[in-house]
């Protein structure tokens, strides 16, 4: 629970965390700020009850936390990332720590450790709960985060924003210097600084690496430091960076591995910084490096193979510089993929011309994509026509936006609204038929009801079987791999933006398929029996 | 070394009391019986419980510590039925607990006591009011103010112990005059407490012929009481701050 536990062989992370406020290293400021806040608290009620401790990782916000409880001799109860934090944990708590008095009479602090990185399902609720928290509290409450605007809104103006920013490294060093005093070490001060240099601003993970090189020894000296380094990930830009501008492929291939993106990103990004780096025929050569790149993740897509991912990593960083014979290329300003900004823009465009191509297909039983690529122009002509085009609309059960895309216009102009508004018309009338109909059927002295019902349904099975039939002859086209790799970017950039909800049925999703077939066939089962009650 | 046999039913109703509060405990076990100090992870309640060797019907051990998954624990012991003992024999080597019940042996795997929150130190309070009531009555007075509220406000006033429960809409007032106490040590006393805590106490000290409360103004209760002849249970529960 509450991770106040220290366990045997103590982390030197955890053996030398400040004990008062004036001991936590840098920061001045934001640790001025924190006793202000926290004598206001003993003084009475203060401005806050809540502070938001935010900065990067290894800056001192846990171990400012700790000390200030020390300091102050207040209570400390903390909740963090280990523990669940659903509205449930937090209530029962943080909750009765934050409204209860403690047994010595003092402060107690309630900290919400890691607070910006609550998890989906898992802390189901947390946000409210943390936000209810800091609004009702009357023991003073911390958060404590990496991301400010990771929190909610009203969680940050209900409490006091304190910074801390990542700690300079001569500051490291001078602590550094101090736990080796204390271990009795003698240390290099070059082994020091390489230590903090590498840190980049992140004490703890320069204490870690001091441990990692030192512990146990008498001396520390700076070839000690120089095997033990730091596993680091490289920013997309730095492997592009070294794509595009170095001189091993080798190396090239390296920087994929130390990059936390995949293939299948990456190759976006490298196909879309790859004009601005190239020119002529090294481009040419590039790309066609690239695209075979590409056909391997198709396979990959296929045959779920992912071995084959390290054929197509190399083709597109050390085949892509390899295929370079020109000079360098001078600084090149890498930009994102433009793929996945118009997808993204598109995607509600996409998102009717796709649910329209359903209901072409799902008419015309063939899939979607086949009405999507060979089927919209034509049905876009016998809409425009004046006689055909309300009664298609109205068949297909068309809105204006899916209209409009099939007739190539706007959904706004009077001629897309008067289709509709026709075919609107003509609905309502085959409704009032329908219910006509059922009223006969209610005219039968007895099982009117289920009567009705079993003619409606007697059609379906062979209709449903012929459809399927048709359906599963239906022509695919050709070129599995492209389409493929086009509908994963499709899905990716649906599930990045927010509104998943609009994303009408996508053509992999089995289940929606069968539902609203399953509608389909009933309402045609219901237009077949009048048309035989017309007879 | 550590052996000892108890009756199923004692030890499952102290663990019952320690449970209610914190899943995971270190028992101290010396000479003169088995010790467990704990507190909530909110540092609102605690709970110390003291079972004597006496209790036992065998006890021999070394002084040590170990840490239990009291859920574990219960799990075990809920195979036991009502007259029946258990054997407990600690086997150093693999930190494990081999748990006899009937024809049933279980090992249960150990945790690290350094691993578990360190024992809280006890406050010695000094409490001015006392009240000495049956369990059943008490917990019966807690299920009514549930009913209502979430928190409730216990009091002595003049010769009598009284309990307010306000909720946004409804509210209610339990007295009990002196007459119908076991016991009353009046005094100056009403605080203000959190009834999930009561109700979590009230599944113990239910059972228990008689419970004294010791209050104070707006000062944390402290509740003893005796599961079964020889085990002493002892409940502290800090007050909640009354807003304004």
């Amino acid at each position: 629970m509450a991770a106040m536990a220290l366990t045997a062989p103590l982390k030197w992370t955890e053996r030398y965390r400040p004990r008062a406020l004036k001991d936590v290293l840098g920061n001045n400021k934001a640790v001025s700020e924190l006793d202000a806040w926290a004598r206001a608290w003993e003084e009475g009620k203060p401005v806050t009850r809540a502070s938001v401790l935010y900065g990067p990782p290894g800056s001192g916000k846990t171990s400012a936390a700790q000390a200030l409880g020390n300091q102050f001799g207040w209570d400390y109860v903390e909740m963090n990332a280990s523990d669940s934090r659903t509205a449930g944990a937090i209530n029962s708590i943080a909750g009765p720590a934050a409204l209860s008095r403690t047994f010595s009479g003092k402060r107690r602090l309630v900290v919400l450790d890691e607070a910006d990185n609550l998890h989906g399902n898992a802390d189901r609720g947390g946000a409210s709960a943390m936000l209810k928290l800091i609004k009702n509290s009357c023991q003073p409450v911390l958060l404590i985060a990496n991301d400010y605007y990771g929190l909610d809104r009203a969680i940050r103006e209900n409490a006091k924003g304190i910074q801390f920013r990542s700690i300079r490294s001569p500051t490291i060093v001078s602590g550094l210097r101090g736990i080796c005093q204390d271990q009795g070490i003698q240390c290099d001060p070059e082994a020091l600084e390489l230590i903090a240099g590498r840190a980049g601003g992140d004490l703890r993970s320069a204490i870690n690496d001091l441990q990692a090189a030192a512990e146990g020894s008498t001396e520390l000296s700076l070839e000690d430091v120089a095997t033990a380094e730091r596993d680091n990930r490289l920013s997309i830009f730095q492997a592009l960076e070294k794509v595009f501008r170095g001189n091993s492929s080798i190396e090239a291939l390296r920087t994929s591995y130390d990059l936390d993106e995949s293939p299948e990103d990456l190759i976006h990004w490298i196909d879309e910084n790859l004009p601005a780096a190239y020119t002529q025929e090294d481009l040419a050569r590039a790309f066609n490096i690239l695209s075979r790149a590409d056909i391997f993740l198709g396979r990959v897509r296929i045959r779920q193979n992912y071995g084959l991912w390290r054929y197509a990593s190399f083709l597109m960083t050390g085949g892509v510089q390899a295929s370079r014979r020109g000079r360098r290329p001078s600084y090149v300003a890498f930009r994102p993929p433009s793929l996945w900004r118009r997808m993204g823009q598109t995607k509600k465009a996409r998102n009717i011309r796709d649910s329209a191509a359903g209901k072409v297909a799902r008419h015309l039983h063939v899939s979607k994509g086949y009405a999507r690529m060979e089927l919209m122009w034509f049905v876009g002509d016998l809409i425009k026509s004046k006689k055909l085009g309300p009664r298609i609309a109205a068949e297909l059960d068309l809105n204006t936006d899916e209209i409009a895309v099939l007739m190539g216009s706007n959904p706004t102009t009077k001629k897309v609204q008067a289709i509709f508004e026709e075919s609107q018309v003509l609905k309502e009338k085959e409704q009032t038929e329908d219910i006509e109909f059922g009223w006969r059927g209610s005219r039968l002295p007895t099982q009117s009801s289920s009567q009705s019902l079993s003619q409606t349904l007697s059609p379906s099975p062979t209709q449903s079987s012929s459809q399927s039939l048709s359906q599963s002859a239906s022509p695919s086209p050709s070129k599995p791999s492209t389409r493929e790799r086009r509908r994963s970017v499709e899905d990716r950039v649906d599930n990045n933006s927010e509104n998943i909800g609009d994303n009408v049925d996508k053509e992999t999703d089995g289940d929606k398929k069968r539902e609203k077939k399953s509608q389909s066939e009933t309402s045609q089962g219901g237009k077949r029996q009048k048309s035989l009650f017309d007879f | 070394m550590f052996k000892a046999v108890i009756n199923a039913e004692t030890l499952r109703d102290a663990m019952e009391a320690v449970s209610s509060l914190v899943d995971e405990v270190k028992f101290s076990i010396t000479e003169k019986g088995l010790e467990i100090k704990a507190v909530d992870p909110a540092n609102v309640a605690m709970v110390s419980l003291k079972i004597g060797a006496d209790a036992f019907e065998y006890f021999k051990t070394t002084p040590l510590e170990i840490g239990v998954d009291l859920v574990r624990l219960n799990d075990v012991l809920s195979m036991a039925d009502r007259g029946e003992n258990v054997q407990l024999e600690l086997d150093e080597e693999n930190h494990k607990l081999r748990i006899g019940v009937g024809s049933l042996s279980y090992t249960l795997s150990l945790i690290d006591p350094t691993a578990i929150r360190k024992e809280p130190r006890i406050p010695d309070l000094d409490l001015p009011a006392h009240v000495t009531l049956p369990g059943g009555e008490l917990r019966r007075a807690i299920k009514a103010a549930e009913k209502v509220s979430d928190h409730v406000i216990l009091g002595v006033s003049d010769d009598e112990f009284y309990m307010e429960a306000k909720g946004d809409i409804d509210s209610l007032r339990l007295k009990i005059p002196s007459t119908e106490l076991l016991g009353l040590k009046p005094g100056e006393a009403r605080s203000l407490f959190s009834l999930d805590y009561l109700e979590d106490m009230s599944k113990s000290l239910g059972k228990a012929q008689e419970v004294t409360l010791e209050m104070g103004i707006d000062y944390p209760l402290r509740v003893n009481f005796k599961v079964g002849q020889a085990i002493e249970v002892n409940y502290l529960l800090a007050p909640r701050i009354e807003q304004e």
